[in-house]
């Protein structure tokens, strides 16, 4: 699309009205692509291709142009950048990149610690690495605090490090990531990322949370089985909440669908909440050949 | 390994001939005049009050 829209006529007004960043990854860690790594990380990108517009001060992003020629030219021209005298914020990012590269090179789990409230995200991110490969218990008492990092890239590496320190210390702020994953330019992905954290540190609060997830019968969307997966390993791990987890799953069998193409994926869907309504509960019920309305019904009453 | 060199002539041909940059690649779209590297990127809107307009794309 952009290599369609960007050299168009009509645009040739805004070339001089930015300074026009190309950012490439390939991910053969060359030293091109580790560079790009850099930009996207800072920028707290997880999906491709993005384009937007930032202030080279602050690096706050100011304005998306979108990908119509209409209102593109407009929002460049809108836009608008005092000329500065000081280029500091430049080498504050230098120095932040040389911080990094260091702390990555050190691998220190001390530095880590220290450097996890760094000013820089990239720097903060660094240290994040660290600790989630070999120190993530302490992260969760944190949790609160440092899921509020308006930065994608963090917050995902951040929901691992709390999944594997599995301690319910995270679970209310993990729950609330859940809820309302703000800031997010993925907030999907961060969704499934905080639910399948839960499934190891949530416990009979989480899964009113993650209810509505495991039933909403989207079949297409990872969070429906991500969510599946997280209440049943917190019913493993939390047996007062085991009756909670059985009356959401028995709700989370998906409605057959009216297409025909359609019914592979619920059918499997469907298989996963079976079969983790088995383990929940420890008992063996018969999945129904053919699902449909009528079967589904039947399976929701037969786990009570 | 014909067919690879075959590929292989094809887009020294193409890239030759001035054809347009396909999404995700290395080269960038025609048109606006772009910088590669970040730190020349920002010293440069720094000095001229410009927005840096950032393209991220990747390989398919």
């Amino acid at each position: 699309m952009e290599e369609q829209l960007l050299p168009r006529e009509e645009l040739r007004p805004a070339y001089g009205q930015a300074v026009w960043l190309y950012v490439y990854r390939d991910f053969s860690k060359s030293p091109a692509d580790l560079a790009a790594e850099r930009v996207c990380l800072r920028f707290g990108m997880t999906a491709f291709p993005q384009h937007f517009l930032v202030h080279p001060g602050t690096l706050e992003r100011l304005a998306d142009t979108g990908r119509e020629l209409k209102g593109f030219p407009a929002t460049v021209d809108r836009v608008k950048v005092p000329a500065s005298r000081s280029v500091e914020p430049a080498e504050r990012v230098l120095a932040a990149d040389v911080r990094a590269a260091a702390l990555e090179k050190s691998g220190s789990v001390d530095a880590a610690r220290k450097s996890i409230d760094d000013p820089d995200v990239l720097v903060r991110f660094r240290a994040l690495e660290i600790l989630a490969g070999k120190d993530p218990r302490p992260l969760a008492s944190r949790a609160a605090a440092l899921l509020e990092v308006p930065n994608d890239p963090f917050r995902f590496l951040l929901c691992e490090a709390l999944k594997k320190a599995a301690d319910p210390a995270a679970a209310a702020a993990l729950e609330e990531v859940a809820r309302e994953p703000q800031g997010s330019l993925n907030p999907n992905v961060l969704r499934i990322r905080a639910v399948d954290a839960l499934g190891a540190c949530g416990g009979a609060s989480s899964v009113e949370v993650v209810r509505p997830f495991a039933a909403s019968g989207e079949w297409r969307n990872g969070l429906t089985r991500t969510s599946v997966d997280a209440l049943a390993a917190i019913a493993a791990r939390v047996p007062a909440a085991r009756t909670q987890v059985r009356d959401a799953l028995a709700g989370a069998y998906p409605a057959p669908p009216a297409d025909a193409a359609e019914a592979r994926m619920c059918v499997s869907l469907a298989e996963v909440v079976h079969g983790a309504l088995e383990k929940v509960t420890g008992r063996k019920v018969r999945f129904p050949d053919p699902y449909d309305a009528a079967a589904r019904e039947r399976l929701a009453k037969a786990w009570k | 390994m014909r067919r690879i060199r075959s590929v292989a002539v094809l887009a020294a041909v193409l890239g030759a001939a001035g054809m347009p940059a396909r999404a995700g690649s290395e080269t960038p779209p025609k048109g606006p005049p772009w910088v590669r590297d970040f730190h020349e990127a920002q010293v440069g809107a720094l000095k001229e009050g410009k927005p840096i307009f950032v393209y991220l794309t990747k390989t398919h």
